[in-house]
């Protein structure tokens, strides 16, 4: 497919933004880094007759740290997540999973924004929302409401966000620096691969025992989930091997992977088990 | 005539004459190339495994402004037929498909746009026919016939010795079948080809090719022109691998037809979804393989039968099961052995060439087999190799004896000694935790050359000519694809002369200008085009040792000739350029062009007993892996590679290491994670989101090492090389996984998903066998 006949407006602030969203919501289509809408529209799948470039929106760009949490534009690349220490330290599952995100080329254009609009099961920076707790705001010339992130995706490919809304910020607390995460992740390969099976994990562990865990699992269900049986099973609990066989056992069982040309259903199951034993055996060196 | 030629770049590592031009992203691709009043072609295909076409509507489309051409088989000018070794590939599907992305109509417009909207516009109605997708079950299949009475492309034989004594003389014996899938090409530059009709019905075409005198019948015979009216021009060509030997044909007379039929310059560019669906790719294979040895591990016998899944024409499938049948034993003495192998037609895409060409299939069966007779033996799969490889005067399965350049030992040897193969093995602990590590060998050889199933194609022209300024332009017909000929080739002509590898050009690959040099394929380009240069710098030789004699006033026989000088080889300070020599010879009038010609020595081979001189000369491999398995999720890491190839000479050493790179890494791609995917005969993964190629992160430490037994008809001693790299990766890492966690994975590729669930298989065999 080749893209043709496309025009393309790039508002230069964010009111102007709202506005021609407001007055056009199906007519036009929000470009990003464009690392999901420019292949959909090169396979045909969407004909966009009209793209609502973001990129010149100051308004949706950088990040502060302040009152206790971490707001970002929904146009922070992947690229600038990696750049700063601040993630790094206080926002260790969102940083790692940065990390494996893409190649160098994709993290420099794909935006958190596009990410989490995309709504893939398998995207990769939104199980590491899930565990930070985040939420993100929609807004429209004449709303703004701030939805947690779980309440998003409504299956794949589809949320909740309304035609005229556009995405512009993602927030999370900050923990003390007591807590601890991380993202891990089985891929086809170990760069642009998109995910077969992800754990973000976020937690606190004092004297063995875990104080409290956030867990949220990627590509292993129609949207990214958190499985509140295995966070309530470890919650208060020593991480000895046999509870961890335990813990695994019943993660399984919180999971609806299925089969496709990456994986199996089975494998990506078992896998889940897996992850969250080197996820709670990673928490506990940082815990300590 | 004593040729007292002093060795000046031959040997070393110079720069590649494209690497500028490639790496300032100057080279001029397909798709770079414009003509004024070009149109933009589309092929419409087949969404059918196997049915009739009962109708195909043009109406509408032809109603789309802008659309000059759309051609059916009815409307071809000369034979609806691409031939490769047989004729039963039609140019356009006549009233029957037989794979999904068959092409059935082609169509020329203004733009790709409108190219597009055209297409779409066109359906087609079939009455769907039940396809046969499993080579087991369409070999002999009594009713739906492909080709012939038994679907059957080819059927070749070996036999040697007595395969029954062969066995009873065997302490051990060892049977298993193999299974190998459908690797994708995945060159950089999609096909494509631009073709731009002439005054007087010449037809000239463009394109990224491996074998531009292919492409030339082909268009000769599907527009019904003589050859002498079509003239083929090599594009720089990013990337082949064997993809595009025969498949570029099609495209150009794509292209072709369309120019003819319109009068206009037709632009045709491959989409990767559409390359990936309708192009060949490698054979999937089926092998099933007995092996048997001594106590000591000698090699008594090997039992083969080898099914190659060949897709819905024969194109290459019956030389690829040829080459693939004649190296079914690997690199070892075996004195009784019996091949059975057949290319069997399926409803899929063609398969086709891909380096190693029918060989890392089964190689990949035999190299295993080595490892499972060793650990029946209760020996170093090291030691069982080493006490089998072929040595000088040693017989092929074939029966060719080995009288010269044989460096299997050697590259063993060096790949055993650097890798430390030993030494880790040895000292290899059982580690605590999930990842366990293990170390595998494997050793191949490769016939170079197109052998005794192509010896009507193995010759090669060349022209060479030096000007009045001392520089020299020379041309061959086969093709630079990246692989490095053009450099190789110019420092072998530099040499010839005596001139500075500077001074001298080659010119872009085009019909026209030389004899044809058959294809590049093989590994065949440096031996066939540089012997054949070789030929005309000899005959332009003469003139310079005549001139220079004269103004040196001593006799030709004393003349060396190097890096620019012509030099008394009695008193080097007596001396001068062959900028004055060849000065002269322009003064005498001489003939300062030659036309060269090569003709490779003679092979044999006989179908019914499978027996013959297979190959010109064999080259050699050791292949040693290191990896890391994680067995709770069954992944495997590569850490590093150590492989010693003999290469008879490395005209620039450093080509010869970046081939070895690409193909470890290529191999390991068919190793772990490459696999075409289908479903009803429709490729399910026709991009590199879901076909997964490693990228420089999976790409390990790699040790490439150069061993250099002399070929006395190579071109100063080299053999051909590029294909050797990728052919024994699969079977090293099997057999370096094996030595992990004791699994052998008779499938390919060794998934993650695969793997665990072997893992998970033993883990219950062993916990029911301890109870
Ligand atoms: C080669 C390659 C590798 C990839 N690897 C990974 C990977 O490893 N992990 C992973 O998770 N993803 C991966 N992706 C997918 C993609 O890069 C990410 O999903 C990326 O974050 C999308 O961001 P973007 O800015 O490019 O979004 P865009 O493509 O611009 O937009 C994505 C979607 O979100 C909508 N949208 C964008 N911004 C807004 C907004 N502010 N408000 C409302 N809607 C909006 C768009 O209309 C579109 O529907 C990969 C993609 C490619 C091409």
């Amino acid at each position: 497919m080749r893209i043709s006949g496309v025009q393309t407006y790039s508002p230069k602030n964010l009111e102007e933004t709202l506005q021609i969203l407001y007055r056009h919501p199906l007519q036009f289509y929000i470009l990003s880094g464009g690392t999901d809408l420019v292949v959909k529209m090169q396979d045909g799948v969407i004909h966009p007759k009209h793209l609502l470039n973001l990129s010149f929106v100051r308004e949706l760009k950088g990040f502060s740290s302040e009152d206790g949490q971490i707001v970002l534009g929904t146009n922070v690349t992947f690229g600038e997540i990696l750049e700063n220490s601040l993630f790094r330290k206080q926002a260790e599952p969102l940083y790692q999973a940065a990390k494996c995100m893409g190649s160098p080329q994709i993290r420099n254009l794909a935006t958190l924004g596009g990410n989490i609009i995309n709504a893939s099961p398998a995207a990769d920076s939104v199980p590491p929302l899930f565990v930070l707790n985040a939420e993100v705001c929609l807004e429209s010339v004449n709303s703004i409401r701030w939805v947690k992130i779980e309440h998003l995706a409504a299956g794949p490919g589809k949320t909740i966000r309304k035609p005229f809304e556009l995405l512009t910020k993602i927030r999370f607390p900050i923990k003390p620096a007591s807590w601890h995460g991380g993202f891990l992740r089985l891929g086809q390969r170990e760069a642009l691969a998109i995910s077969k099976v992800s754990l973000a994990y976020w937690g606190v562990l004092e004297n063995g025992v875990i104080q409290d865990i956030r867990l949220a699992l990627g590509a292993v269900a129609p949207t990214v989930i958190q499985p509140p049986k295995t966070e309530a099973f470890l919650k208060g609990n020593t991480l000895t091997e046999t509870e961890m066989t335990r813990v695994a056992e019943i993660l399984k069982t919180e999971v609806h992977p299925i089969s496709d040309i990456r994986s199996n259903e089975t494998y990506r199951r078992e896998m889940c088990g897996v992850l969250l034993k080197r996820a709670l055996r990673q928490l506990m060196t940082q815990c300590t | 005539m004593n040729l007292n030629l002093l060795h000046g770049v031959v040997g070393q590592s110079v720069p590649r004459v494209d690497a500028e031009a490639k790496v300032l992203g100057k080279g001029i691709f397909i798709a770079d190339l414009f003509f004024p009043r070009m149109l933009y072609a589309r092929v419409i295909r087949s969404s059918e495994p196997h049915a009739k076409i009962t109708h195909i509507h043009l109406e509408t489309a032809r109603l789309v402004p802008g659309v000059p051409a759309i051609l059916t088989a009815e409307d071809i000018p000369g034979r609806n037929e691409i031939h490769v070794v047989f004729n039963d590939q039609p140019f356009l599907a006549p009233g029957r498909v037989k794979y999904v992305g068959e092409p059935i109509a082609v169509l020329a417009a203004e733009s790709p746009e409108i190219a597009e909207e055209a297409a779409e516009k066109i359906t087609i109605e079939y009455e769907v026919l039940p396809p046969l997708l499993d080579p087991l079950e369409a070999r002999w299949h009594p009713d739906i016939h492909l080709f012939g009475k038994d679907n059957i492309y080819r059927h070749l034989k070996v036999r040697k010795g007595n395969i029954e004594d062969g066995f009873a003389r065997s302490d051990v014996t060892i049977e298993n079948e193999y299974r190998t899938p459908c690797q994708e090409h995945a060159y950089l530059e999609p096909q494509g080809m631009v073709a731009v009709p002439r005054p007087n019905g010449l037809m000239d075409v463009y394109g990224s090719m491996q074998c531009p005198f292919y492409v030339q019948e082909g268009v000769a015979t599907v527009l019904g022109l003589p050859l002498s009216r079509v003239r083929i021009i090599q594009t720089a060509t990013g990337g082949a691998f064997g993809g595009k030997e025969d498949v570029p044909t099609l495209v150009g007379v794509q292209a072709a037809i369309l120019a003819q039929k319109t009068g206009r310059p037709v632009k045709l560019i491959y989409s990767r979804d559409e390359d990936i669906i309708s192009t060949s790719k490698r054979h999937p294979g089926i092998i099933r393989y007995k092996s048997g040895a001594k106590r000591d591990g000698t090699l008594q016998a090997i039992e083969v039968e080898y099914i190659l899944d060949s897709g819905a024409y024969a194109t290459l499938s019956p030389v690829v099961l040829w080459r693939g049948t004649v190296h079914a034993g690997g690199p070892y003495r075996i004195p009784h052995v019996k091949v059975d192998s057949y290319a069997v037609a399926t409803h899929k895409v063609p398969a086709g060439a891909f380096r190693g060409f029918g060989s890392p299939q089964i190689l990949f069966a035999a190299e295993s087999q080595m490892d499972e007779l060793a650990r029946a033996l209760g020996m170093d799969p090291c030691k069982i190799r080493e006490k089998n490889l072929l040595r000088l005067n040693d017989e092929t399965i074939t029966g060719q004896k080995l009288t010269f350049s044989v460096g299997n030992l050697e590259a063993f040897q060096k790949t055993v000694e650097t890798s430390g193969y030993l030494k880790k093995r040895n000292q290899k602990k059982e580690t605590p935790g999930p990842i366990k590590k293990g170390f595998g060998l494997s050793s191949v050889y490769y016939g170079v050359g197109l052998g005794a199933g192509g010896i009507h194609l193995a010759r090669a022209g060349a022209y060479v000519q030096i000007l009045a300024d001392a520089s020299v332009q020379f041309a061959v017909g086969t093709t630079e694809m990246g692989q490095g000929m053009a450099t190789v080739l110019t420092q072998i002509v530099a040499d010839e002369l005596g001139l500075p590898f500077d001074a001298v050009t080659i010119l872009e690959t085009d019909t026209s200008r030389v004899p044809d040099a058959g294809p590049t394929v093989a590994s065949r380009a440096t031996t066939m085009s540089g012997n054949a240069l070789k030929d005309a710098c000899g005959k332009l030789q003469e003139s310079l040792f005549r001139a220079a004699g004269d103004l040196l006033q001593i006799s030709k026989e004393s003349i060396q000739i190097k890096e620019g000088w012509a030099v008394d080889s009695g008193k080097p300070g007596h001396r001068m350029t062959l900028k004055e020599v060849i000065a002269e010879c322009f003064k005498r009038r001489e003939n300062m062009a030659a036309a060269g010609f090569y003709r490779s020595p003679e092979v044999s081979w006989d179908d019914e007993t499978g027996r013959g001189n297979a190959y010109i000369t064999f080259a050699y491999a050791t292949n040693a892996a290191e990896v890391e398995v994680d067995t709770e999720t069954g992944v495997i890491r590569v850490l590093k590679i150590t492989a010693a190839h003999d290469v008879g000479k490395a005209i620039n050493p450093q080509l010869v290491t970046g081939q070895i790179e690409g193909g470890i890494v290529q191999g390991m791609g068919y190793t772990l994670t490459e696999e075409i995917v289908t479903k009803n005969g429709s490729v399910q993964n026709p991009n590199f989101s879901t076909y997964i190629i490693p990228t420089i992160k999976e790409a390990p430490e790699i040790d490439p090492l150069i061993v250099e037994a002399p070929f006395p008809n190579g071109p100063n001693g080299a053999k051909g090389f590029a294909e050797q790299p990728l052919m024994g990766i699969a079977p090293a890492i099997a057999n370096a996984v094996y030595d992990a966690i004791g699994i052998r994975i008779k499938e390919l590729p060794l998934t993650p998903e695969r793997v665990w669930a072997a893992l998970r298989e033993k883990e219950g065999r062993d916990k029911r066998s301890s109870h």
